[in-house]
């Protein structure tokens, strides 16, 4: 580094949620004109840093300093403040706006303070995406740009809030190869300007292209931080994985039955081009892949949830061209869905009516209710699942967000599917929460049913898996036997051919 | 484990109680409904003695009727988080049907009801599809058919409207059974209908289940559009209902006999407790959203005050009696 001052110091950085270790004496800095990649696995803590940096998350303990200077007050305005700005995923731009209007939005230019100056915001804006490398015209409005130039614009608009230390987050995962070259040259633009550059990405082989030291982070702890020229890609996939899978998956494996589910060549929207699979009755087959690889738009193809084609679908015997979720229903497949709160809960109404939704036309094919048997079966999933507190009238609303996700998987159950496709089975839940999912898992398979678990958790793939399926920009990639190594399924599902 | 244990003996303890906090605070703002109705007519009675007299009183309630079922209507799509601005327009459509039948045509007085009826449930039925399958939103669509059932109202009827209809029908709005108006049965029977539907139905848990989420709602295997077509096919035909009766208790119909009913069929539910936003509500409380708003017109009538104001009472009151509702909603 030609310059010995680091712009950002963050020092034994810790912060706990309820029953998460989300980040564990974290180190961390930066210097001027630096691109530091940021890498580890899905919950490995990146989020949760990046949170504190900037100011999002008050941390619990730990010291913050810029450009060595200490700051005892840091929140979202002390941390825009000091230069720090965030690039994320999804753009928070006005797809309506122009990109003048967009980058200036909030602290627009005025004559007088009073009337817009437009074309002082449109000098400026061209002058600052010049700066980096950018030749869009600054009167076109967001929508007709493609997302590489709207991730430039959200670039520039970091730039005109004086930013020094950018955040830019997973930001190729939605370029094509062209576009990832020019976001590459506006990344160099900026070193030159000597902007800091916190990188977070899922591709391995962009690390070499553009860093100039890698931070490896892992359950929440950091395990490294290495200049590029002196690891190889092997070994940052060793840093991230690096554990023992623990005991804690109870998983009892029983040979598996006929097959229950199969699909082929199904195609859904613009994340599922080809996806071939099958599921056999006692069988917990594992979905993995990274975020954005297509695994939850799978599951809610085959479910009928979005439109979708396939060569062949054959559920339970039967082959369907497509079916929608209430035929799904009736004929025993489930999807306990990933999002809780938007798929899954009612949360205005009480816990018994959450539990009854999905079976209501199995219990009661006359349309008529009967209160008793509502409330019993209400009762049963409430006893099988330990849901605390046991209060059939409380709004689901209030429960913790484990019970949430036990009242979901029990509603479902209570309609008795045969397959059932899980989405993240223990995302946000406590460890506790965790095990007791993960056993009623075991024991659904092994009484002879049929799962499909999505999970971006390596450890939980790995410990409850029979079988492991591998996805990739929309396609299966892989299909590995339990026992299979995580470093050849994580290889596999960043697109490294074996 | 032990200390979990007790734990979580302490966290049942607290959720009880506050769980008996908020049974408390259910009852109050249920009863705060009631009790602003008792309220109201005391203060009335008290301004002026004749609102107590029986006669004064059923004559209310008769009067009543149409809104309170139109109401009704309006509370069903409420519940799936949707509107019905079409409700008055198909008051008049109906009515204008019945009379047409009625007057026009040498069919019998049975005749006239059911096809009114029948125009009351087609039209929910387009609006219903427009709004399931076209993926129209529900203003919009029910917007669109407030105009329509208007202009085929103007058509059917011309310039003149029909009037003087046949006695068996006119005691629907006219006639009485064990010395209570017709109307009021007739509010009853439909209040008990749609009470058992909504609690002890599938169809209407269902209602519930796509006003609290919808998206929820269908990935729960729910069928969502034929479920909400069902909901729009009964607020019109209750609408229809509130036509028949209204057609009935007049003697005449013309083409702006719906068209008052619309905004009161909006403010009855929302004063009754039911949430506009869907899956919170239900009948009991649109009776009480009704005769709040009945009432205050009627002790305004009573104590003589100029319409031009009751206009404004009645629109601070609607005001009023919904934060009250946000304000206990708030407190649970």
């Amino acid at each position: 580094m030609n310059n010995p001052v680091p712009l950002l110091e963050m020092k034994n950085i810790c912060k706990t949620f309820p029953g998460v270790k989300a980040l564990d004496h974290v180190d961390f800095d930066l210097f001027p004109g630096e691109v530091h990649v940021l890498v580890g696995e899905n919950g490995a803590g990146k989020s949760t840093l990046m949170k504190v940096l900037a100011g999002a998350y008050p941390r619990d303990a730990g010291e913050i300093f810029v450009e060595q200077k200490a700051q005892p007050r840091w929140n979202p305005t002390v941390a825009r403040e000091n230069g720090v700005a965030m690039v994320y995923q999804e753009f928070t731009l006005l797809p309506f706006r122009n990109v003048a209007e967009n980058i200036f939005l909030g602290r627009e230019k005025k004559h007088a303070g009073l009337f817009l100056n437009k074309s002082l915001m449109h000098t400026q804006a061209s002058a600052l995406l010049k700066s980096i490398g950018v030749n869009v015209d600054t009167r076109c409005p967001l929508l007709e740009l493609g997302v590489a130039e709207q991730q430039m614009v959200e670039i520039a608009k970091a730039l005109a809030m004086d930013a020094r230390i950018l955040v830019l987050d997973e930001p190729t995962s939605a370029l094509s190869m062209r576009e990832i070259e020019q976001l590459f040259s506006t990344v160099r633009k900026l070193k030159e300007k000597g902007v800091g550059i916190i990188y977070i990405s899922h591709r391995l082989e962009e690390i070499k292209q553009i860093g100039d030291r890698v931070t490896v982070m892992r359950d929440g702890q950091l395990i490294g931080t290495r200049k590029i020229d002196e690891v190889s890609i092997d070994d940052v996939i060793r840093m991230m994985i690096g554990r023992e899978i623990e005991k804690l998956y109870p998983r009892h494996y029983c040979p598996p039955g006929e097959v229950a589910l199969s699909v082929k060549g199904l195609k859904s929207g613009k994340k599922v081009h080809n996806v071939n699979l099958e599921i056999r009755f006692g069988e917990i087959v594992g979905l993995s892949g990274l975020v954005g690889s297509g695994r939850t738009e799978t599951a809610r193809a085959i479910f009928g949830l979005d439109s979708m084609t396939a060569d062949d679908l054959e559920i339970l015997g039967k082959k369907y061209k497509h079916i929608d979720p209430s035929q799904a229903v009736d004929i025993g497949l489930g999807l306990i869905p990933e999002d809780r709160r938007r798929d899954g809960l009612f949360p205005i109404l009480s816990m018994e009516k959450n539990l009854v939704m999905v079976c209501l036309r199995k219990i009661f094919p006359s349309g008529i209710m009967k209160p008793a048997i509502e409330r019993s079966t209400a009762n049963e999933y409430v006893r099988k699942f330990n849901i605390q507190p046991p209060a059939l009238d409380r709004f689901v609303h209030y429960l913790s967000g484990g019970n949430q996700q036990k009242v979901v998987i029990g509603k479902w159950l209570a309609a008795k599917p045969r397959v059932i496709i899980i989405d993240e089975p223990t995302r946000g839940i406590d460890v506790g929460a965790k095990s007791e999912v993960h056993a009623f898992m075991d024991l659904l398979a092994n009484s002879g049913h049929a799962i499909l678990m999505i999970s971006s958790e390596m450890p939980e793939i790995l410990g409850m898996s029979d079988r492991i399926y591998v996805m990739h920009e929309g396609k299966v990639a892989g299909e590995f036997p339990r026992g299979t190594d995580s470093e050849e399924i994580l290889r596999r599902a960043m697109g490294v051919r074996a | 484990m032990d200390q979990q244990t007790s734990k979580k003996g302490e966290e049942v303890v607290k959720s009880q109680s506050r769980n008996e906090s908020n049974r408390v605070w259910k009852y109050i703002s249920r009863f705060s409904r009631i009790g602003a109705l008792v309220l109201l007519g005391v203060a009335i009675s008290l301004l002026n003695p004749n609102f107590l007299k029986i006669s004064n009183i059923i004559n209310v309630l008769r009067q009543a009727a149409p809104q309170i079922i139109i109401s009704f209507g309006m509370t069903i799509i409420f519940l799936t988080g949707g509107i019905d601005l079409s409700l008055g327009s198909v008051v008049t459509l109906t009515s204008v049907i019945a009379g047409y039948f009625l007057t026009q045509t040498s069919l019998p007085w049975w005749c006239a009801i059911a096809g009114a009826m029948a125009v009351g449930a087609l039209s929910g039925f387009i609006t219903g599809q427009l709004i399931a399958f076209v993926k129209l939103p529900p203003a919009v669509a029910s917007y669109g058919m407030l105009w329509v059932g208007k202009g085929i109202a103007f058509a059917i009827m011309g310039a003149s409207p029909f009037f003087s209809f046949a006695d068996q029908f006119r005691h629907l709005g006219r006639g009485y059974f064990l010395g209570i108006p017709m109307p009021i049965w007739i509010v009853l029977v439909i209040a008990l209908i749609l009470g058992w539907l909504l609690k002890y139905t599938t169809l209407g848990r269902s209602l519930y289940g796509i006003g609290a989420n919808p998206r929820a709602a269908k990935a729960s295997g729910i069928k969502v559009s034929r479920t909400l077509v069902s909901a729009y096919m009964l607020s019109g035909t209750l609408a229809a209902i509130g036509g028949i009766i209204l057609a009935a208790r007049l003697n005449a119909v013309d083409q702006d006999l719906g068209a008052s009913f619309l905004l009161p069929a909006i403010a009855s539910p929302v004063m009754g407790g039911t949430s506009m936003a869907g899956g919170q509500g239900g009948v009991g409380g649109t009776i009480i959203g009704s005769l709040i708003m009945i009432v205050v017109t009627n002790g305004m009538n009573l104590l003589g005050i100029n319409s031009l104001w009751q206009q404004l009472v009645t629109g601070v009151v609607v005001v009023l009696s919904v934060w009250l509702d946000v304000v206990m909603r708030k407190r649970n």
